[in-house]
């Protein structure tokens, strides 16, 4: 049996891959035009490099843009797999039985389709992009894009070229959603680049629960993922937003992820950090009006020779708003992270309350954490504190545990759960609290068990 | 000349009581702008070694190599080419007071500089412009193998203790600002302390630039031999002029085996100068590092006191604080290298913004792998007055070692209202309690003052919250 030879095989910075991509969407006109705009800036935008201030600590010279595969039809890939054996699996690395939920497969993942769409209330959204572009298409012009443009920077320019199997989520006005809404995505193919985008709109006075979660199917096999997160919460909404980076170790992540709110909207937003081989995330909130309210809570455990960078702004446009923000990182091995925050407080925000505090937790002396919690604040009616710690586990807190006949191992491993544990007190939702427990101790290699 | 001088003190602002000049005709001024052949002129004047030249002429060379400087504050009005690089006031360092030039002297009388120098200090020298005018060493310290000279003198007196801890902490490719003073370095101090010494009382340097459109680039070299201690303090002014001049010193600390310096600084230059310092430390075993750095003057102060850790169990400490007014931009910090196990450092900064000001704190925590139990803290205070000022805070703190504890926190806030509100409870009035909230604010560091820098510092302080309220 022969693979045929289909674009997946062709550089994917190369005009010729493009346009053949291009031809076979079946989108509207205008975004049509976005991708062939998005495609320019691609082109225009250089890689960024080690002089770049924002990327001075993370080097990704090694990065071959042309040895990821674009998105495509699978009809040569279909003959090959096993699709039963496949969905088994998925099911198994998501918990599908066990969580409960809504779900859908982005969808270039397998089994892809909603599970559990028809409990949704009426008029709320929640699908593949490119299934709602003629139903929804006014919805989509208006936020489409408008958070993160595609000549932000050449990663998100690359994302527009070849946006696919992303999602939609749109609650209506005044509507609850109660059973969280699950995404996933799962790098099937060696050498399989994603570009699923999220958009995620909430009406006035609506609620809902979104959880996003990466993975790989094999342990060994690289992959790229080149996505954008946009979010809108109207006036009075409520959003939980996680998001689960749990690629592979041979898996490059980029992110651009930013959320606009509105008056007096809440937004809950969860960052879990487990895998990629180099990862690099940037989370932006922007308060643009009064009354609103942003948690950011981040889980971020790396082993190996991990690279995992964040980049968080808390960016106030409004008086009265308020910000809250901790990342706790655990590194071991050779493991890197880095933490750049930035509270950033416009002359017209007065009665400001913004909090940002990165803990780091060594393991390893090859460990390496870089910590830069800023501020840039012009009002001065405000409140705006900001705090770093990094440390080994404290030897005191081993001996009072082994004192009362824990061992050193097992007292070390309390230490650590604990270090996760008080960021996992601040999330409001059990059945949420329980599944990122599970998922850190997998990957800190503690499986739940009695002491 | 002294009615020139009264008469240019009528028409400076109120606030900046060293804002006057003196006429002078100066003995000797270099052409204006930046060029090999101004390098080669100043190095001819002072009549230095031929290694000396060579050292200033490639480091003009890295000068011109290195990229304009793009982060931090904003230099962007800043002309080399409008500038004096040498402007030599007399012709020799005097060591009697009586013996200076009257017109230089009436402005470090008005400075107050030999009145302190009876109150309370061991030595005593002053620059002004680009020479070192007058320099003086108590005779026991002098006795007890002391040296406390101007950087040129100390390179004709000691030529190999000179050489060899000259550029060795900051090479001219270090950065672009040091590569000018590199370059077109002049004057300084020069201290050198025998192992076991105690200078008991402080040691001295007066700066001042008088000449319009001057860069000062002095040079400052101190080395504490083993278990020695000295505390060196430095003041700067400068006239107020319509046209910007430019500040960039480089200081290099040398701190041996158990030794402890003091360095501290009250800036108050005019606000158009650029103050542009790089400043750097190195401790060895046991040593004990402390920057003292006050920046209340110049237009733009990009200065971060640096200290190495190089040496098992030393210890740096940097107390910055900042006070930005109209038009002024202090990005001020400090920087802390642990290379060494059971290493500690400490820094605190305290900013305060007004009238549209800019209090910047920028800094770098950086562990190595094996600086086993490294332990350093950084916390930083920020007080905004209106809503116009702004204030900043970009801490970057690198750990690449597990066994540390390493602690940052920073605040930005107004004067607190319960506070105020206290105060005013008990028939203060609400300007002189913010005042007293402020000062309280900086206490801290103040009291790390010797005391007639403290009386100088609060003075300032008062002066510059003259009319605002919280």
């Amino acid at each position: 049996m022969t693979v045929m030879p289909s674009i997946n095989s062709m550089n994917m910075m190369k005009e010729d891959t493009f346009h053949k991509f291009q031809s076979q969407q079946n989108e509207p006109v205008w975004m049509q035009a976005h991708r062939q705009t998005a495609w320019e800036a691609a082109n225009e935008l250089p890689l960024p490099n080690l002089k770049d201030e924002s990327w001075r600590r993370t080097d990704i010279r090694s990065l071959k843009l042309e040895e990821f595969q674009i998105p495509g039809n699978y009809e040569g890939f279909s003959k090959l797999v096993d699709f039963r054996k496949l969905e088994k699996e998925a099911k198994e690395r998501f918990e599908l039985g066990r969580s409960h939920g809504i779900f859908l497969m982005s969808r270039d993942s397998l089994p892809h389709g909603c599970v559990g769409c028809e409990k949704l209330p009426e008029g709320v959204v929640f699908d593949y992009l490119e299934n709602v572009y003629s139903r929804r298409s006014e919805l989509l012009q208006k936020y489409y894009s408008k958070a993160v443009p595609s000549n932000d920077s050449k990663f998100a320019a690359i994302h527009y070229a070849y946006q696919s199997g992303g999602v939609v989520v749109y609650i209506p006005d005044n509507t609850q959603v109660e059973i969280p809404l699950n995404f996933y995505t799962l790098i099937t193919q060696s050498g399989q680049a994603d570009f699923t985008h999220v958009l995620i709109i909430l009406g006035r006075m609506s609620e809902a629960s979104f959880i996003r979660r990466t993975g790989s199917l094999e342990p060994e096999t690289p992959g790229l993922h080149c996505g954008v997160v946009e979010i809108f919460l109207q006036e009075g909404a409520k959003l939980r937003y996680v998001d689960i980076q749990d690629w592979n170790q041979k898996t490059w992540h980029f992110s651009t992820q930013r959320a606009y709110l509105s008056k007096d909207s809440q937004l809950e937003w969860i960052a879990v950090g487990a895998g990629g081989k180099i990862a690099k995330t940037n989370s932006n909130t922007h308060l643009k009006e009064e009354g609103s309210r942003v948690d950011m809570l981040g889980l971020i455990c790396v082993n190996g020779e991990q690279h995992l960078d964040y980049h968080t702004l808390q960016d106030h446009d409004a008086p009265n708003a308020a910000s809250d923000l901790l990342y706790n990182c655990v590194l071991d091995d050779k493991a890197r992270t880095v933490f750049r925050g930035m509270i950033r407080v416009h002359p017209n925000a007065q009665k400001t309350d913004a909090y940002q505090k990165n803990n780091n937790l060594s393991l390893n002396s090859d460990a390496r954490a870089d910590s830069i919690p800023g501020l840039e604040i012009e009002a001065n009616d405000v409140r705006c504190t900001h705090g770093s710690t990094t440390s080994e586990i404290n030897a005191e807190e081993v001996f009072y545990l082994m004192s009362r006949g824990i061992s050193r191992e097992n007292a070390e491993n309390l230490i650590v759960e604990g270090f996760f544990e008080t960021v996992l007190q601040r999330i409001s939702s059990e059945p949420i609290k329980d599944t990122l427990r599970t998922l850190i101790l997998r990957k800190l290699g503690l499986e739940e068990k009695p002491l | 000349m002294t009615n020139d001088v009264n008469e240019q003190l009528e028409v400076i602002p109120q606030d900046y009581k060293y804002g006057f000049h003196d006429d002078r005709v100066n003995s000797y001024k270099a052409e204006k702008g930046l060029s090999e052949k101004v390098v080669n002129v100043i190095s001819e004047i002072k009549g230095e070694p031929d290694w000396m030249r060579q050292f200033r002429l490639k480091a003009l060379q890295t000068f011109y190599s290195k990229p304009d400087v793009t982060w931090g504050a904003d230099l962007s009005t800043l002309n080399f080419q409008d500038i004096y690089y040498y402007i030599k006031p007399s012709d020799r360092s005097e060591r009697t007071w009586e013996e200076v030039p009257n017109d230089i002297k009436n402005t470090f009388e008005r400075l107050g500089i030999p009145e302190a120098e009876r109150k309370y200090l061991a030595g005593v020298g002053a620059q002004y412009d680009s020479e070192v005018v007058y320099h003086k060493l108590k005779e026991d310290l002098e006795n007890k193998g002391v040296i406390f000279l101007g950087t040129d003198q100390a390179l004709k007196e000691h030529p190999d203790l000179f050489k060899e801890y000259f550029g060795k902490l900051i090479p001219p490719a270090d950065n672009k600002y040091a590569a000018l003073n590199s370059a077109v370095w002049s004057g300084g101090s020069f201290i050198y302390v025998p192992p076991g010494v105690h200078v008991d009382i402080p040691l001295q340097a007066y700066f001042r630039i008088n000449s319009e459109r001057m860069g000062q680039f002095e040079r400052t070299l101190i080395i504490a031999d083993e278990g020695s201690f000295v505390h060196y303090v430095e003041g700067c002014t400068a006239p107020t002029y319509s046209s910007e001049s430019l500040h960039s010193a480089v200081v290099e600390i040398f701190v041996k085996r158990g030794g402890r310096v003091r360095y501290s600084t009250i800036q108050n230059w005019a606000n158009n100068v650029y103050n542009l310092v790089t400043k750097r430390a190195l401790c060895e075993e046991d040593a004990t590092m402390e920057w003292v750095d006050g920046n209340l003057g110049s237009s733009v102060t990009m200065k971060y006191p640096a200290v190495i850790l190089k040496g098992r169990g030393s210890h740096g400490e940097v107390l910055s604080i900042a006070f930005a007014g109209k038009g002024q931009h202090q990005d001020t910090g400090a920087k802390i290298i642990h290379v060494a196990p059971d290493t500690t450092s400490r820094i605190i900064s305290k900013s305060i913004s007004k009238d549209g000001g800019r209090a910047s704190y920028r800094g770098l925590l950086k562990v190595l792998e094996g600086a086993f139990r490294a332990k350093s803290n950084v916390v930083c205070d920020a007080l905004i007055l209106d809503d116009k000022s702004r204030s900043d805070t970009y801490p970057y703190i690198e750990v690449n070692e597990k066994q540390v504890s390493i602690g940052h926190e920073a605040t930005v806030s107004k004067i607190n209202d319960e506070q105020l509100f206290y105060l005013m409870s008990r028939g203060i009035a609400e300007g002189e309690a913010s005042s007293m909230i402020v000062n309280g604010f900086i206490e801290p560091l103040v009291k790390e003052l010797p005391m007639e820098y403290a009386i100088e510092l609060n003075r300032l302080i008062q002066l510059q919250m003259e009319g605002s309220v919280g």
